[in-house]
C-alpha cells in the first residue's frame, strides 16, 4: 500500500461503459491496485505518465483460452519440433519457456501481459483435473486467470438425470462442482457425446437419445443452462455444441439456440459450428443464418474461435469430434483418452492452409461472423487458442476486423474459389476502437461477472493498457506503450518490464451441502479418487505465495440480467 | 482444537487421535487415495486399511532425527549449503537428478536446474520415455483408471510382476467391488510375458518373450484388421492362441491393452509401445479399447509433467543455459554419469524411486531419512517426506488426477521440506542467469 497516485496524464480514455468515448483528453489515477477518484488537490502524486494523447483501454480479458491443464500439457508433450522452433531463455526477469500455440506457463503470462491482455479464462477444465489445471495456472504469471468445470457427460449426472433428479438436485451438484474444482463457469461440451462415445457410439444428436441412459443432450443442455440461471452463476452455461465441424451442423447450432429458449448461455467457437452443406463440394458457410439467430436472441453471447492460417493443435474435451478428425493429424500423430467417467481429451495437430478450401473457408466464415453479429456486447474476440490458432495472433485479427482493404488484401491470397464466393468481400463494416473495447474487454467482463475488470471507473482495478494510435492496428495491439496490472508498470512498448501473480478467480453459488451425502457414495463406489481429495481447498492455491483468489459475486434478483 | 490434540500428544497422552481416513499414498504411480492411518505413541504411522506391502512399510519408516553431513561429517543445515553452494558455484556442467519429489519440490528443483544451466532428468526415467519417445511417433489412445474400472471388459496385460508395479491394481481397477457399467468383482483377460504360475480368475496367460513385444503387438493388429500374420509362433505364441486375444478385443465393448513399461526390453520399449497404440487405434475401428501404462514411481510422470508445463519441453533437458534444450538421448542422466559428463549432481530422493547413482561424480544429496546411500556423498541433506511430514500434492500414473498430500507426521524434531532446502540453496547462487556458453555436453 502507498499513499501515492499514479498519474496517467492526458489520455483518450476509451471505455464504452460510458465513462468517456475516446473523444477529449483525460487523466487516470492509480492507487493501490484500483483505478481512484480524481484526488484532492493537496494529495501526493508519485510517478506522472504523459500519454500524450494515446489511447487508453482497460486490460484486455481473453473468455476462452486453452491455457493450461491436462490436455495443453499433453499438447506440448506431443509436439517437441514446435518447443526446438520457439524457445527463449532466461533474462533477469523471465524465466525460460518454449512453445508458440501451446507455450509454456511463464511464457503465456508473458505475451499476454506483453499484449495488454490481464485476464485470460481456461474454458475447458475437467473437474477430475482440477487440481492439475490449477497447479498449472499457479506457474502463469501476471494475469488474472479463471477456469470453467466441464460438465454434461459425466456419469453422475447423467445417470442423476436418467434417475430423474429434480432441478434443484442438479443445481446443488453444479453448485459443489464450482466450490470444489474452485470454477468460475460451467461448459458443456458435445452434451452427451463425449459419453455417447465411450459406448462406441460415434455421433448423437441434439435430440437422439443417449445409448446407455436415454436422455438427449437437449435434456443436458437446458438443465444446466437452468441450474446456472438459478443458481445466479454470472458467467451463464458455456456449450460447445454438437457435431462440431461437420458440414451441414449450423442446424444442430440453431437448434440450440432455439433449445436454450431465452435461457442465457454462451455459445463458444461458433466458426466451427457455423457450416453448411451447399455448393459443389457439400460444405458452405452458414455465417449469415448463425448470425441472424445470434442477432435476433439477446440471451446468447458467443465467442469466434476464428483460424488464424499456420501450424497449430487442437485440443478439446470432444474426443466424439477428435476421433472423427484424426485423419487429419499434420504430423500424423493424435491423442484420445477416454477420462474418468468425467469427460475427455483429445489432441489432433493440425495444420491451417490458406490455399486449402476447407480452412479457407473456415478462415472467412469466422470473419463474417464477427462482422456480421451487430451487436459487440455479444461477441468476444478469440481463436479458441490454440485450436483456430495461437492467441499471438489476436492483433493481426483485429486489423483484419477494422481494416476493410487489408482484410479483403487477404481475401485475394486465399483458396480462389472461396475469395469468388463468399460473401465477406462485400461487407463493409469495420470495428470502431470502441467496438474492440466492447469485445475485448467490457463484454466479456460483463458475461463473466467481473464487475471490477473491463473498465476504468474508479474502485475498477488498475488494469490499463495505452496504446499508440497507430494506423497500422495490428502494430497497435502487438505492441502497446505501456500495461499496468494492478496498477503496477508490466510491460512498455510490447516488452516486459516487471512479472508478479495475478489473482485465481472463481465463483460460490449458495448450495445445500447434503449433495454429498450423495455423492460420498458415489465417489467411493465409482470413481478412483475420494471425495476428500477431490476437493481442492483454498490453501493449495492460497499457500504458494502465487496470488489470490478473487470471488465473483453472484447476481441477485435486482441485477439486470444479461 | 489441533492444539489441544498437541498437547495430550507431547505429554504421551492417552488418546491417541483417530486414524485418519482417505489419505493419499505418495510411494507409487497407483497413488491410492483410501488408506486408513494410525499414529502410534511413538509417533510412528501405520497403515489400518487399504495399503499394499510397500506402503505398509515406508508409512512406518520412523521419522528419525537427522543431521546434514559434509563427506560423512556431521553439519548444521546452514553449513551443508554453502557447501553445497559452494560446489555448484564452480560446476561447469552440472545436473540435477533424481527428481523424486512432491510438485513444489520439482518445481524448485528444476528452477535450481535453470539458475545453474543444468541438466534435469528422473531416477526412473528410462519407462517414462520408453513411452514418452513412442507417443511423440504415434500419439496415444488411453483411458484412465476410474475409466477402466466402470467400463472394462476385457484385459490384455503384458509384462511382468504386476503386483510389485502396480499394487492393488487387480483389486482397485481390474477386479473392483463396484462397476457402473460391468460385472463388478469379476473380470477376463489375458496375461502376456514371462511370468509362471497360475493367472489370476479369469485371466489366461501366454507365456511370452517381451523381447518380442513389438512383433506380438502388431501381429494382434494384423489379426484385428482382418490380415494374416506370417508364421505360426511370434514371440513364443501360437499364432491360433494370438488368434484368441485378437477376437477377443474385436467383441468387447470396452477392451484395454496394459503395459508395465519397466518390464519390456530396455533397448526398444519405445517401440513396443509404439506398437500398442497402433493395436488399440486398430481396435477402435469397431469396438472402445483403450491403453493403459502402468508402474512409475517417485512421481516420475508428474516431474515430467511439471517440465512440460514450466519450460514447454520434457525432462531430459538442458535448462537456463539459453533456451531450454530438449535431447531425450544425450541428456539421459544415466548416460551422462557414466561418461563423466556431469561434474557436479544434485540428487533429490524426497520419496521412493530414486537410489542413488552409482557414481564418483561430486554429489548433493537432498534424501529422505532411511535412504540407502552406497558412499557419503559430499553433501547430505535429510529432507521431509511429502504426504507424510507436509503437505502438496502428486500426479497419479494414468496422468490426469492429481492428488493433495497432507501432514501426517508432527515430530518434535521436523525436517525441512525439498523445497524449503532448495530455495535456500537458491537464495545461495548468484541471481543474474548463467551466461551463456558453449554446451559441456557435447
Amino acid at each position: 500500500m502507498s499513499d501515492a497516485y499514479t498519474l496517467l496524464r492526458g489520455g483518450r480514455v476509451c471505455d464504452p461503459t460510458g465513462i468517456a468515448d475516446g473523444g477529449g483528453l483525460r487523466d487516470l489515477y492509480l492507487k493501490d491496485g484500483r483505478i481512484a477518484s480524481p484526488p484532492p488537490a493537496d494529495a501526493r502524486i508519485g510517478e506522472v505518465i504523459e500519454l500524450e494523447g494515446r489511447i487508453v483501454m482497460a486490460g484486455a480479458i481473453d473468455i476462452h483460452s486453452h491455457i493450461g491443464g491436462g490436455k495443453v500439457n499433453l499438447a506440448r508433450l506431443l509436439l517437441p519440433e514446435e518447443h526446438r522452433e520457439h524457445a527463449s531463455g532466461p533474462d533477469e526477469l523471465r524465466r525460460s519457456g518454449s512453445g508458440l500455440f501451446t507455450p509454456s506457463s511463464f511464457v503465456t503470462g508473458y505475451r499476454y501481459a506483453e499484449m495488454g491482455y490481464t485476464a485470460a479464462f481456461e474454458p475447458a477444465m475437467l473437474p477430475s483435473n482440477a487440481r492439475h489445471t490449477h497447479l498449472e495456472l499457479a506457474d502463469i504469471p501476471i494475469i488474472d486467470k479463471g477456469c470453467y468445470a466441464v460438465l454434461g457427460n459425466d456419469d453422475f449426472l447423467l445417470e442423476r438425470l436418467a434417475a430423474g433428479a429434480t432441478q434443484s438436485e442438479v443445481n446443488d451438484y453444479v453448485a459443489w462442482i464450482l466450490h470444489a474444482t474452485q470454477a468460475v463457469g460451467v461448459k458443456v461440451v458435445n452434451p452427451g457425446g463425449i459419453s455417447a462415445f465411450k459406448f462406441n457410439q460415434r455421433r448423437l444428436e441434439l435430440d437422439e437419445a443417449h445409448p446407455h441412459y436415454g436422455i438427449t443432450p437437449r435434456r443436458i443442455l437446458t438443465t444446466l443452462a437452468t441450474a446456472l440461471s438459478d443458481l445466479g452463476v454470472p458467467h451463464p452455461l458455456h456449450v460447445h455444441c454438437n457435431n462440431l465441424g461437420i458440414p451441414g451442423n449450423e442446424a444442430v447450432t440453431r437448434d440450440t439456440i432455439a433449445a436454450l429458449d431465452g435461457l442465457p448461455a454462451h455459445l463458444t467457437h461458433l466458426q466451427f459450428h457455423s457450416y453448411g452443406t451447399e455448393g459443389d463440394r457439400r460444405f458452405s458457410s452458414a455465417a449469415a443464418e448463425i448470425a441472424e439467430a445470434v442477432n435476433r436472441s439477446p440471451n446468447i453471447s458467443v465467442d469466434v474461435g476464428q483460424i488464424i492460417f499456420g501450424q497449430t493443435i487442437t485440443a478439446s474435451a470432444d474426443i466424439m469430434s477428435q476421433f472423427r478428425n484424426s485423419g487429419l493429424a499434420s504430423p500424423r500423430k493424435w491423442v484420445c483418452t477416454d477420462i474418468e467417467c468425467d469427460g475427455g481429451c483429445g489432441l489432433v495437430p493440425f495444420r491451417y492452409r490458406d490455399k486449402a478450401f476447407v480452412n479457407a473457408l473456415q478462415w472467412a466464415i469466422g470473419l463474417e461472423l464477427f462482422l456480421l453479429i451487430e451487436d459487440p456486447w455479444r461477441v468476444y474476440l478469440t481463436t479458441d487458442h490454440p485450436n483456430g490458432g495461437p492467441f499471438t495472433s489476436y492483433p493481426h485479427l483485429i486489423r483484419l476486423l477494422m481494416d476493410r482493404s487489408f482484410r479483403n488484401e487477404q481475401l485475394a491470397r486465399i483458396n480462389p474459389d472461396v475469395a469468388a464466393h463468399s460473401r465477406l468481400g462485400s461487407i463493409e463494416r469495420e470495428y470502431t476502437l470502441d467496438e474492440i473495447a466492447i469485445m475485448t474487454r467490457a463484454g466479456p467482463a460483463r458475461v463473466l461477472g467481473l464487475r471490477d475488470r473491463g473498465h476504468l471507473h474508479p474502485g475498477a482495478v488498475a488494469d490499463v493498457v495505452v496504446y499508440d494510435d497507430l494506423p497500422d492496428r495490428e502494430a497497435m495491439f502487438a505492441a502497446p506503450a505501456w500495461v499496468f496490472k494492478n496498477g503496477r508498470p508490466v510491460a512498455r512498448n510490447g516488452r516486459l518490464t516487471a512479472t508478479g501473480w495475478g489473482d485465481t478467480i472463481v465463483v460460490r453459488p449458495d448450495f445445500d451441502p447434503a449433495i454429498e451425502r450423495r455423492l460420498k457414495p458415489w465417489f467411493e463406489d465409482h470413481q478412483t479418487v475420494r471425495l476428500g481429495n477431490f476437493r481442492i481447498a483454498d490453501g493449495e492455491i492460497l499457500d504458494h505465495g502465487r496470488g489470490g483468489l478473487s470471488i465473483v459475486p453472484t447476481l441477485t434478483a435486482s441485477d439486470p440480467c444479461f | 482444537m489441533r492444539g489441544v490434540w498437541h498437547m495430550d500428544y507431547g505429554l504421551g497422552g492417552i488418546d491417541l487421535p483417530p486414524p485418519m481416513s482417505d489419505v493419499v499414498c505418495p510411494f507409487c504411480a497407483m497413488a491410492c487415495d483410501d488408506l486408513a492411518i494410525a499414529r502410534e505413541r511413538t509417533g510412528q504411522l501405520r497403515v489400518t486399511a487399504s495399503g499394499c506391502a510397500r506402503a505398509r512399510t515406508l508409512f512406518a519408516l520412523p521419522a528419525l532425527p537427522a543431521h546434514c553431513f559434509i563427506r560423512g561429517g556431521a553439519v548444521p543445515l546452514d553449513e551443508a549449503l554453502d557447501a553445497a553452494a559452494g560446489l555448484l558455484r564452480d560446476a561447469a556442467s552440472p545436473a540435477v537428478g533424481g527428481l523424486a519429489a512432491d510438485t513444489e519440490g520439482v518445481s524448485t528443483a528444476l528452477a535450481l536446474a535453470e539458475r545453474l544451466g543444468a541438466v534435469v532428468d528422473h531416477a526412473a526415467s528410462d519407462s517414462l520415455f520408453h513411452g514418452l519417445r513412442a507417443f511423440q511417433v504415434t500419439g496415444a489412445m488411453t483411458a484412465t483408471f476410474g475409466e477402466i474400472r466402470n467400463r472394462a471388459d476385457l484385459f490384455v496385460l503384458f509384462g511382468t510382476e504386476f503386483e510389485r508395479h502396480a499394487p492393488r491394481l487387480f483389486d482397485r481397477i481390474v477386479r473392483p467391488p463396484t462397476a457402473l457399467f460391468r460385472d463388478a468383482g469379476t473380470a477376463r483377460g489375458f496375461l502376456i510375458g514371462p511370468g509362471e504360475g497360475t493367472a489370476p480368475d479369469g485371466f489366461e496367460r501366454l507365456s511370452a518373450d517381451l523381447t518380442h513385444t513389438p512383433a506380438i503387438a502388431a501381429a494382434l493388429s494384423q489379426l484385428l484388421a482382418g490380415e494374416t500374420p506370417r508364421g505360426d509362433r511370434v514371440g513364443g505364441i501360437a499364432m491360433e492362441d494370438l488368434a484368441r486375444v485378437a477376437t477377443a478385443l474385436h467383441e468387447a465393448r470396452f477392451g484395454v491393452v496394459g503395459w508395465i513399461a519397466a518390464t519390456l526390453a530396455p533397448a526398444d520399449g519405445d517401440v513396443a509401445i509404439e506398437a500398442f497404440n497402433r493395436l488399440v487405434v486398430t481396435a477402435n475401428a469397431s469396438t472402445r479399447c483403450a491403453g493403459l501404462p502402468l508402474g512409475g514411481k517417485g512421481n516420475a510422470l508428474g516431474a515430467n509433467y511439471v517440465c512440460a508445463w514450466q519450460y514447454g519441453v520434457p525432462l531430459r533437458s538442458r535448462l537456463g543455459a539459453g533456451p531450454p534444450e530438449h535431447d531425450p538421448l544425450r541428456y539421459r542422466l544415466k548416460s551422462l554419469l557414466a561418461g563423466g559428463e556431469v561434474d557436479a549432481l544434485v540428487w533429490l530422493s524426497a520419496l521412493n524411486g530414486a537410489e542413488l547413482p552409482d557414481t564418483r561424480t561430486p554429489m548433493i544429496v537432498l534424501a529422505r531419512p532411511g535412504q540407502p546411500l552406497p558412499r557419503d556423498p559430499e553433501v547430505l541433506i535429510p529432507v521431509a517426506v511429502p504426504g507424510l511430514d507436509h503437505a502438496g500434492s502428486i500426479h497419479r500414473g494414468d496422468g490426469v488426477a492429481a492428488l493433495p498430500l497432507r501432514r501426517l507426521r508432527t515430530t518434535a524434531m521436523t525436517l525441512p521440506s525439498a523445497a524449503s532446502v532448495l530455495s535456500a540453496l537458491l537464495d545461495r547462487l548468484p541471481a543474474s542467469p548463467v551466461p551463456l556458453r558453449e554446451t559441456a555436453h557435447v
